[in-house]
């Protein structure tokens, strides 16, 4: 008889815990979910508009009775550049339900160079008139860079995952890096092309350390790169060494990437740089730029 | 049919201005840097480049005859482990490993945890390691085999070596024969050596110098800038102490430039190349006038060597240069010339013409 007794307390004890679990699990997830999980677009730039679309997911158990009413509403420093239209609401906001939110963004004309950050919630407005939250539902967030450069959005940590990084603008720069280039020289578009070359010598330069010949081949071309930069910083040598430490710091932000260039430069040991005669540097250093730094405006 | 040949002139001139440059007519020398062992290679191309700029200023030094290359050396062993230790104090004061790299090319040189990092690396490095084993021999050999180029071609070589470099110059300089020794200098910089292989009197060492001063029996400090040096703690960065340092500066390039081929100095001594002009065809030979800009008087007047080449002496300021041919006037061929120096410039440009 007492062994039966343990054998249901045991039992009992068992499905308590389970039933705890499958709780505290229901429990610790939202009900109101976001595709995308973040609105973190390609760069907006003044006087453009551009629309993005977003879905809310309800994924709870819990519905949202009829009788609130619902809305979208945008908070942080995107706000006052988002219009949001309100979506037709269901009677009755319950599991499985998706609802698709038109989000257009609008940058108005000298809108300077920036990031601006918020997030998109949804709200409950009693048929008092007062806003409410609603209760677990997740946010949006939303990263917005207004530049009038193009520019990918910014990768994040996902950025971080691999070697490459994600290049989503293919232009064979890492997003994080275009993003900094353009951040950093708003102004001139020497520099900025000039910092790109830099940046796809790099790139070539870590992705082939394990290939002694085209290590050193894309050292050479990373010497170029360097010189062309002295080019476009005016030769003043001080300015372009800090610029390309700075970007190279930049592109060694992993543990992976590091030691890849730590790869990379020991297959360079015993290399010997090629170059021509004193008096010809400051031309050499214009016929390094894989551009035509003359022709660009500034 | 005039206009498409001038036109054709100018392609010509904006194409292929390195062949209208001087010619060497002396013995050419290269000039070859080798890097200390806290460096990568970006650094190295930085601190040759820096040494052609500063020797190029000095007047008398024929630039048409010194060339420029970097020796990389790399002690993968040793700077494999200051790497991979930056990375994990990275992590463990929770900042990206970018930040480790900030601090290394001393873009934000006090970070206190790397600081005792390179302090750790450096004090057990001296002391538990022989100087020897910072020297790795296929690199050697491979320097070697370029010098040895060189020296064939009939130039002259000069190793200017800063740190862990002098171990590679002083190495590499005792493998060669006799005859070939005597094409062979060495300016050391930074030495942690007892000793430089050739010249043992050319050699600089900052006062200042933290690193330097870790290696007892390295060579001793024998200049001082009289001040800390701003961006790097270890006072002992090639191109962020060294060369910025005025004291130190000047001695490692009158060093350098004690062995280069100079010329007399009422001969045409090129000193600097003034790149924002505007090409225009104006021929070789010509009566150059130089105006001031401002008052509109010209202020000298002289004619293009043998080689094509002016060597006008102007203040700061701006100028225009007006070109003629020996015979007919072309006034309206006028180049822009402008210059931040305060010292006399000798312009040395290319210059084609065809009437």
């Amino acid at each position: 008889m007492m062994t039966l007794n343990k054998k249901i307390s045991r039992i009992v004890v068992i499905a308590g815990l389970f039933v705890l679990l499958l709780v505290t699990a229901t429990w610790a997830s939202p009900d109101i979910t976001w595709q995308p999980q973040r609105l973190v677009p390609e760069s907006v730039a003044p006087q453009e508009s551009r629309e993005f679309l977003v879905t809310l997911q309800h994924t709870g158990f819990l519905p949202i009775p009829a009788t609130h009413q619902l809305k979208i509403i945008t908070e942080g420093n995107i706000a006052s550049f988002i219009t949001i239209t309100q979506p037709n609401w269901p009677s009755v906001l319950k599991r499985g339900n998706e609802v698709t939110v038109k989000v257009q963004v609008s940058v108005p004309q000298g809108t300077p160079l920036s990031v601006e950050r918020g997030e998109l919630l949804i709200k409950r407005i009693l048929p008092n008139g007062k806003i409410k939250e609603v209760w677990r539902a997740e946010a949006l967030p939303v990263e917005l860079t207004f530049s009038s450069i193009p520019l990918p959005p910014d990768p994040g940590e996902a950025g971080k995952a691999t070697l490459e990084g994600i290049d989503s603008d293919q232009n064979e720069v890492r997003d994080d890096i275009d993003r900094y280039i353009v951040f950093t020289y708003p102004d001139s578009a020497k520099k900025r092309e000039g910092m790109k070359q830099y940046s796809l010598s790099t790139s070539a330069y870590l992705r082939d350390r394990q290939d002694k010949a085209k290590t050193r081949e894309n050292g050479a071309t990373d010497d170029k790169a360097i010189d062309c930069l002295a080019y476009v910083f005016n030769d003043d040598l001080d300015a372009r060494n800090k610029a390309f430490e700075e970007v190279l710091a930049q592109f060694l932000n992993t543990q992976a990437r590091s030691l890849a260039y730590r790869n990379a430069d020991s297959q360079m040991g015993g290399y010997v740089s090629d170059s021509g005669p004193s008096n010809e540097r400051l031309i050499r250093q214009k016929l390094a730029c894989a551009f035509d730094a003359d022709f660009l405006p500034n | 049919m005039k206009r498409y040949i001038c036109a054709w002139f100018v392609v010509v001139a904006l194409l292929l201005p390195v062949t209208a440059l001087a010619q060497c007519l002396t013995q050419e020398t290269v000039v070859l840097y080798l890097n200390g062992i806290d460096t990568t290679r970006g650094s190295a191309i930085a601190s040759q480049t820096l040494i052609d700029k500063e020797v190029s200023k000095v007047p008398g030094v024929l630039t048409e005859c010194v060339t420029y290359h970097y020796l990389y050396n790399t002690n993968e062993p040793l700077f494999g482990d200051l790497v991979q230790a930056g990375i994990q104090k990275a992590d463990e004061q929770g900042v990206n490993v970018s930040e480790f790299w900030r601090w290394f090319f001393r873009l934000n040189p006090f970070v206190s945890g790397f600081s005792d990092l390179l302090i750790d690396f450096y004090t057990n490095t001296h002391t538990s390691i022989d100087l020897g084993l910072f020297v790795l021999g296929d690199q050697v050999d491979e320097h070697l085999v370029k010098i040895r180029e060189y020296l064939q071609q009939g130039k002259k070589v000069i190793l200017v070596s800063h740190s862990q470099g002098n171990l590679y110059a002083n190495e590499e300089w005792s493998r060669l024969t006799e005859a070939e020794k005597s094409q062979v200098d060495i300016v050391a910089v930074a030495t942690p050596s007892d000793y430089v292989a050739k010249n043992d009197n050319l050699h600089t060492t900052l006062t200042e110098d933290w690193i330097a001063s870790l290696f007892p029996r390295a060579l001793a400090a024998n200049v001082s800038n009289d001040e800390e040096c701003p961006d790097d703690w270890t006072c002992h960065g090639f191109k962020e102490s060294y060369m910025r340092g005025i004291n130190s500066q000047e001695r490692i390039v009158n060093e350098i430039v004690s062995l280069l081929p100079t010329v007399p100095e009422q001969a045409c001594r090129i000193q600097g190349l003034i790149t924002d002009w505007d090409y225009r065809t104006i021929i070789s030979g010509a009566r150059v006038i130089l105006q001031d800009n401002a008052s509109g008087n010209g202020v000298l007047e002289t004619a293009s060597d043998a080689t094509g080449h002016y060597c006008i002496n102007i203040a700061d300021g701006f100028y225009w240069l007006e070109a003629f041919t020996n015979n007919a006037s072309l006034g309206g061929r006028s180049v822009l010339l402008r210059t931040g120096r305060t010292e006399p410039v000798i312009i040395d440009f290319p210059i084609f013409y065809q009437e």
